[in-house]
């Protein structure tokens, strides 16, 4: 009897030996954001994960670079080509957006904010184990992602910071997202709010890096954040919320860095050389970019930039004969915009193929050096604005020394001109008509629906956001003129 | 016979008042039955007491003290009472008759079996030999038609496959609708066994043989079905298996073969040569075209019919057959008893390629290590092989799709009978080739076993550990061979391998006793523990050696791809039952559990699960005693909240997955966490009355129920300015109401001569009552508020156009129209039977026996729209043979009531996927099951040295009425299926055996 009893005992003890994690099962072959935020090397892959929507074809890998160029003189729709058009790009073309077909940046912007959140909110968890410099080089990271998220959703959704518009919506911004909450249903945080958090996150991630911290391994080093990075995004922000002199000081700082120098006329000539076909930079211009390969998570496929501005893809986005014709003659910029073989478009060829085994992609630049001379170039024609050793007019020669092209006076009419020029299919122009209140005029279009003028306070310089987010969120206001 | 099956049944008996006599003396005995097998649970009482009485335990043993003079009064339920005079005797062994029209059968119920007569909650039985006296290959194919309110569906008739059981409704939207599956007392696995595509679907079912089954309870509502808690929400099924029992080895043998066929009833066929040539012809001319120009796009000279002509369907099907051989063992003495059987099964399909093979054993024994401990063991062994071609799908392998789509003039075969793979027209696939050349195959083996300890430390209180183990392994190849296909595909190679093991520990306290003769009482307390672990790895090569076509060291490492998957689940459960019965008229049962599962998110692991019931036996209370030929009344009602956990893991988490950016290997969020993600809950109201009358000659039930499901797993849209664009979460509800009834009548019973008849019918309306906010989910296939599970939001066909032949469709505004575009979307019909039953008859003379057994649905649709899209086409597929009843088109104006005119290359849209044309009534009777057997008499068969020798025939599916333009209204529970293996008909004989 006794070994019986035994038995039952060992038995009822080993269905007793559930521990308490018996009911834990956490996935294998992905992991959980518990696991992930609670070590410091978790924390770092989801940094460094949180940069690869940047190439996604809803954002830098292709429609914010190709429908902020189409809505403006630089794009044009080329209706006779030999090769197949897909039929994409002609709602943007057209700038015509509805509640139901608007711009697809707001859920993937949202989603890197989401990402580097998750991040930022367990940086400082006990448990983590790195020095306190380690954490702060990815909190600057993280910020600026944050940063630029939230500043390309303003740009894109909201009338720009400036603006003397009347209507409620015409004062908001996007919301402006700061912690993880599946529940939050957010209003639009003002213009004003929106663009003083996105300065806040860039000023604290300027402060938190390390001066010399990039970033170790993958590709290029150009596709990582760095203190010039983090500078320059602040000297555009600066441009946009009209602080001049910060937009120059910080201009500045980037140029005096000496990290970076100009590339010159032959450097940037249409060729198989060019640096718009580099693949990792070393040296020149670029201070951040967004990488892209067919390898990798995003920015891959038939819709990515190079295949929507080449004959050798869909051709759907051409470049325009106002924009051939902005540049004279030598001016190295002009071979940029070049005839398909059967002379029927003009395409732009910045984003012709790396050229380096897998031609059917190209970085996406988003901040280089050049723009630090125009931004300061336009800064410092403002009243009062003044940098030690710089003025407007060297900065507008340095540009066009390096181009093959005349250098032109110090105005801010030359100015935009010049940036016109330098940053065509750059994604700039719309957002720099925008904020400096110039009508988008062409005349080079095809089709009769196309608009050939959009005049300073349409309502069409802020895109609808999304009926269905509308739905979800009764918080949110729509934009005028979008409400049908 | 009736017996007594588990230690656990309480006995309740109706004690007399009496007065108690002095002088007793101590009398033990035996309480058995004539075959000398103990009845245990039998009350043993003295004739005229109420306070003396005692019980039998397992070996019928019992010991009561009494007056010399007394007399012994022995009930026991399923035997006539027994009295027996002590006359001073100390040893009084009683043997027990049995009764053969008791209505006091025992069912089996959660942890445990009580009478009939006790139950409660709503249950539906069916006994062992119903099941395995038709020749099925999985036991979840025999439950179809025959319990009220258990809905069964097949979306394949290939041999092996799965089918789809709903009892009482779909209840869920995202979360599995299927039962959860008690065999033995432990949780098994069920669903589809096949992985990696290679099989079209084989139910993990397949391993149970129907002749190891003593019994199938279907616990349909929430008392019944609440002691399994959070896996209850869909219904239970309790499968028990047969148990070894006291007295000599009986062996028993079995075989059995079969045919079967492929056949519409329903008219359905394709078009023959002339047919179709007349067709396209016409297509043709209606394009404006010259179908005699041989420059002709869709050249189609009268001539074609003076060639060869080939009947593909029937160059890619056979007769199949199916065979089946099994040899079983029965015995045991008063401590050890066994059962045991070993079965194999062989089937052919109709379509060439299509075989399942399965070995099987099973072991249950039982040994009583001390007079009040026992141990048991049950373990089931299977090896199944389930050869495949691709059915369930419109591949041009698919030997039934490919077969009614093959041109009447296009080559199957050379004329050396080889089947050629050159036909552009059909992709370069020939279906029989496939069938030849290529592997394709699921091989399973499956173990399961459980070992039970039961003490009984003091009377009336069991102790009990069940402790099980269950294992899948699983083999899947398909190699597609160079002989059966064209470049691009050939020479690829898949194979993978899965393994599943599931461990379950049941232990529970049972406590059972009367009380003062009227008060009967049991009691469980139970913990119940399960763990889950499921790996599979896929391996995919496109290159090949044909001589070789195994991964072997030569292959190029740089294009195989390898998948792995991993999943991982836990549950820990805590319960109680308590079940109280006075005199038996007023029962009361009541049922709590507490389950916490792995699957749900932090806040919500744990959940609670409970019931309650009561039922009023009116026919055993004094003013309806002695009611003429009423025999049993009886209410029942329940109320209860149980779950429905059916998700697949890790759904709660928050979770990441790789990305890689500029090199550099990141993660980023790959789902949102839901730390109140939790089960649906199911809140069931049942009612119900059984009644017997005349002697029990016509017995039925009728129960009225209303599900409601809370709680409903959604994907819910959220604002993307979290990250994410929808979560899935428990919001929504939805509700199933309906009406059961079943019945049986002994029209005649007499000992030689027995007639019966019996039937069920339940009806059953499932209402989406909130989705979360939205109106609808889906597109076609709708979820809908106020609508059942599937609703198809279909365009409105009107027909055609008497003056031209073109199609017509109602716009939105009413007006008619000839553009598809412009047709307006309704809600047209629902797979979801209103009315599902079935009824049989039987009738025995002698050792002569006939049965039938017929089962319907009715009131619901199938959309026949994959095969109608492309072989009802109104000439759009010029190089496919169309349904024969797509020959009734339009030739001339004035003709109404038929197809549109034929157009070669047809852009109107009449052959749209989505046009209610495809639409069809399902409703059918089925004549399920004829079955003419003859028993030898045993005055015969012992001169052979058997005891017992039936040999039968049966008829399985041999017509269907229904009206449905295809080859069988049958096609899953969604009503839509893609190159589906139909059901067949078949024909079997067997012979029993039994020595």
């Amino acid at each position: 009897m006794k070994k019986y009893i035994i038995i039952v005992a060992l038995a009822a003890l080993a269905l007793s030996g559930c521990s308490k994690d018996f009911l834990e099962e956490a996935p294998k072959q992905s992991q959980s954001d518990v696991l992930t935020l609670s070590t410091f090397e978790g924390l770092d892959a989801a940094t460094a994960g949180a940069y690869g929507p940047l190439a996604s074809n809803n954002w830098y890998g292709a429609d914010f670079i190709l429908s902020n160029e189409m809505q403006t003189m630089n794009g044009k729709r080329w209706t006779n080509l030999s090769q197949y058009i897909s039929g994409r790009y002609t709602d943007e073309y057209a700038v015509h957006y509805t509640q139901t077909g608007t711009k697809p940046l707001w859920g993937t912007a949202y989603y890197v904010i989401l990402s580097v959140n998750s991040v930022l909110e367990h940086l400082d968890d006990a448990g983590i184990e790195a020095t306190d410099q380690q954490k702060n080089n990815l909190k600057a990271e993280c910020l600026f992602l944050r940063a630029l998220a939230h500043f390309d959703l303003v740009r894109t959704y909201a009338q720009p910071y400036n603006n003397t518009l009347t209507a409620e919506s015409a004062k908001l911004g996007v919301p402006v997202i700061l912690t993880v909450d599946a529940e939050a249903k957010p209003k639009r945080a003002t213009l004003v709010e929106t663009f003083a958090q996105i300065e806040q996150d860039l000023l604290d991630a300027e402060a938190a890096i390390d001066p010399a911290y990039v970033r170790s391994g993958g590709n290029n080093d150009a596709s990582k954040v760095s203190i010039y990075a983090i500078q320059a995004l602040l000297s555009r922000v600066y441009l946009y919320m009209e602080k001049w002199q910060e937009a120059a000081d910080y201009a500045t700082k980037v140029i005096n860095s000496g990290k970076y120098t100009m590339w010159t006329a032959a450097q940037v000539a249409d060729g198989d050389d060019c640096v718009w076909r580099e693949d990792t930079r070393k040296g020149g211009e670029v201070i951040f970019e967004v990488w892209t390969n067919q390898t990798q998570s995003y920015g891959t496929g038939n819709e990515n930039v190079w295949a929507m501005t080449t004959y050798l893809g869909y051709g759907d986005c051409g470049a325009s004969a106002d924009l051939l014709n902005l540049y004279e003659a030598g001016d190295a910029r002009k071979t940029l915009v070049q005839s398909d073989p059967d002379g029927n478009g003009l395409f732009t060829m910045k984003y012709f193929g790396k050229g380096v085994g897998s031609i059917d992609a190209n970085n996406i630049i988003i901040l280089r050096l050049s723009e630090m001379y125009l931004n300061r170039a336009e800064a410092l024609l403002h009243p009062g604005v003044t940098v030690t050793g710089a003025s407007a007019v060297t900065d507008l020669a340095t540009i066009a020394n390096n181009r093959g092209a005349t250098p032109l006076s110090a105005t801010l009419a030359n100015v935009y001109l010049e940036q016109a020029k330098e940053f065509a299919w750059e994604a700039h122009l719309w957002f720099d008509l925008a904020r400096t209140g110039r009508p988008m005029t062409r005349t080079d279009v095809s089709g009769t629906s196309i608009p050939t003028n959009i005049p300073a306070g349409d309502y069409r310089w802020a895109m609808p956001i999304a009926n269905r987010e509308l739905t979800v969120n009764p918080n949110l206001i729509q934009n005028d003129g979008y409400n049908n | 016979m009736k017996k007594f099956y588990s230690f656990f049944t309480v006995v309740a008996l109706i004690l007399f008042p009496a007065i108690a006599f002095a002088q007793n003396i101590e009398v033990t005995g035996l309480v058995s039955e004539q075959d000398g097998s103990p009845v245990s649970g039998a009350a043993v009482q003295l004739k005229g007491s109420v306070s003396v009485y005692s019980m039998t335990d397992a070996q019928g043993a019992y010991s009561i003290s009494v007056p010399a003079n007394g007399t012994l009064v022995v009930s026991c339920l399923g035997y006539k009472t027994a009295e027996v005079a002590v006359g001073g005797r100390s040893m009084v062994n009683i043997i027990l008759e049995t009764d053969a029209i008791s209505l006091t059968e025992v069912v089996f119920v959660a942890y445990g079996a009580v009478r009939k007569e006790a139950v409660t909650g709503s249950v539906s039985s069916v006994k062992g030999e119903t099941l395995a006296s038709t020749p099925i290959v999985s036991v979840d194919n025999a439950l179809s038609g025959k319990l009220a309110g258990v809905s069964v569906s097949a979306a394949s008739g290939q041999p092996g496959a799965l089918t789809q059981i709903r009892i009482r409704g779909n209840g869920s939207i995202n979360a599995s609708n299927a039962p959860l599956w008690v065999v033995d007392g432990i949780p098994v696995i069920t669903g589809s066994m096949s992985f990696n595509g290679n099989a079209s679907s084989s139910s993990a079912l397949t391993s149970l043989n129907p002749n190891d089954i003593e019994s199938i309870t279907v616990l349909k509502d929430a008392a019944a079905a609440a002691a399994y808690g959070s896996r209850a929400g869909n219904g239970v099924i309790l499968v028990t298996t047969k148990s070894g029992k006291e007295g000599a080895a009986q062996f028993t043998a079995r075989a059995k073969y079969g045919i079967n066929w492929l056949q519409s009833d329903s008219g359905f066929r394709m078009m023959n040569a002339s047919e179709l040539l007349e067709y396209q012809r016409d297509a043709v001319i209606n394009a404006g075209m010259d179908p005699d120009d041989p420059t002709c796009a869709y050249y189609r000279p009268l001539s074609i019919l003076n060639g060869n002509i080939y009947n593909a369907i029937n160059d890619f099907t056979r007769l199949g057959n199916l065979q089946e051989y099994e040899i079983g063992a029965r015995g045991g003495n008063s401590r050890a008893k066994y059962y045991s059987s070993f079965s194999y099964q062989k089937s052919e399909g109709v379509f060439y390629g299509v075989d399942f093979n399965k070995l099987q054993g099973r072991v249950n024994t039982s040994y009583k290590l001390l007079d009040n401990l026992e141990m048991g063991t049950r373990f089931n062994l299977a090896y199944s092989k389930q050869s495949d071609v691709p059915m369930q799908s419109l591949y041009s392998a698919n030997p039934l799709w490919s077969g009614e789509g093959w041109l009447p003039w296009e080559p199957t075969h050379d004329e050396n009978g080889l089947f050629l793979t050159n036909s552009a027209v059909n992709s370069g696939e020939n279906a029989r080739a496939s069938a030849e050349y290529d592997d394709k195959y699921d091989e399973t083996w499956h173990i399961n076993g459980t070992a039970t300890l039961r003490w009984t430390p003091v009377k009336n209180l069991d102790i009990e550990t069940r402790n099980s183990l269950e294992s899948f392994f699983t083999n899947g190849r398909h190699y597609y061979s160079r002989l059966s296909h064209t470049p691009r595909y050939a020479d690829q190679l898949d194979e993978g391998i899965q393994r599943i093991l599931q461990l379950t520990t049941s232990n529970t306290a049972t406590y059972a006793n009367i009380f003062g003769g009227y008060h009967s009482v049991r009691a469980v307390v139970g913990q119940e523990a399960m763990r889950y672990k499921g790996v599979s790895y896929e391996l995919y090569y496109p290159n090949a050696d044909p001589s070789m076509p195994y991964f072997n060291s030569s292959i190029d490492q740089s294009v195989s791809e390898i998948q792995y998957s991993e999943s991982n689940e836990t549950m820990l459960s805590f319960f109680g039952i308590f079940d109280y019965n006075y005199d038996n008229r007023y029962f009361l049962q009541a049922n709590i559990r507490e389950d916490g599962s792995s699957l749900f998110g932090a806040e919500n692991k744990w959940g609670t699960f409970w019931s309650a019931s009561a039922s009023w036996n009116a026919s055993n209370e004094a003013f309806l005693k002695d009611v003429n030929g009423l025999d049993l009344l009886k209410f029942r009602l329940s109320y209860g909240v149980n779950g429905n956990n059916g998700i697949s893991p890790y759904q709660a988490y928050g979770l990441y997955g790789s990305a890689i950016y500029n090199g550099i290997s990141g993660y980023l969020p790959s789902q949102l966490e839901n730390k109140r993600l939790s089960w649906e809950r199911n809140l069931t109201w049942n009612a119900g009355v059984d009644f017997g009358l005349f002697k029990n000659a016509l017995t039925g039930s009728i129960d009225v129920y209303r599900r409601t499901t809370k709680d409903l797993l959604l994907t819910k849209q959220i604002p993307q300015t979290t990250g994410f664009s929808s979560i899935f979460t428990n919001v929504g509800s939805m509700k199933n109401e309906g009406v059961e009834f079943q019945m049986n009548y002994d029209i005649i019973a007499k000992p030689d001569f027995l007639w019966s008849i019996g039937g069920n019918v339940a009806y059953n309306k499932t209402t989406i009552l909130d989705l979360g906010g939205d109106d609808h989910i889906g597109t076609i296939t709708q979820q809908v508020v106020g609508k059942g599970m599937y609703t198809w939001f279909l365009y409105d066909y009107y027909g055609v156009n008497p003056s031209n032949g073109e199609p017509l469709w109602v716009a939105e505004d009413g007006s008619l129209t000839n553009t598809y575009a412009k047709a307006r979307q309704y809600y047209a019909g629902s797979p979801e039977p209103k009315f599902v039953g079935g009824f049989n008859t039987v009738l025995q003379w002698k050792g002569f026996s006939a049965s039938a057994f017929f089962e319907f649905k009715t009131g619901h649709q199938v959309l026949i729209w994959n095969e109608n899209h492309y072989l009802h086409s109104d000439g759009a597929q010029m190089d496919m043979n169309q349904f024969a009843s797509a020959y009734n088109y339009w030739r001339k104006p004035g003709d109404t009531g038929v197809n549109p005119k034929p157009v070669a290359g047809n852009t109107s849209g009449s052959d749209d996927w989505y046009n209610d044309r495809w639409l069809q009534d399902a409703s059918y009777l089925r004549v399920k099951d004829i079955t003419l057997s003859y028993t030898i008499p045993q005055n015969i068969s012992k001169k052979f040295h058997i005891n017992n020798m039936r040999i039968y025939v049966s008829g399985l599916n041999l017509y269907c009425f229904n009206d449905v333009d295809f080859w069988d209204p049958e096609q899953g529970v969604t009503g839509i299926t893609a190159g589906a293996y139909p059901l067949t008909k078949s024909v079997v004989g067997g012979i029993e055996l039994t020595f």
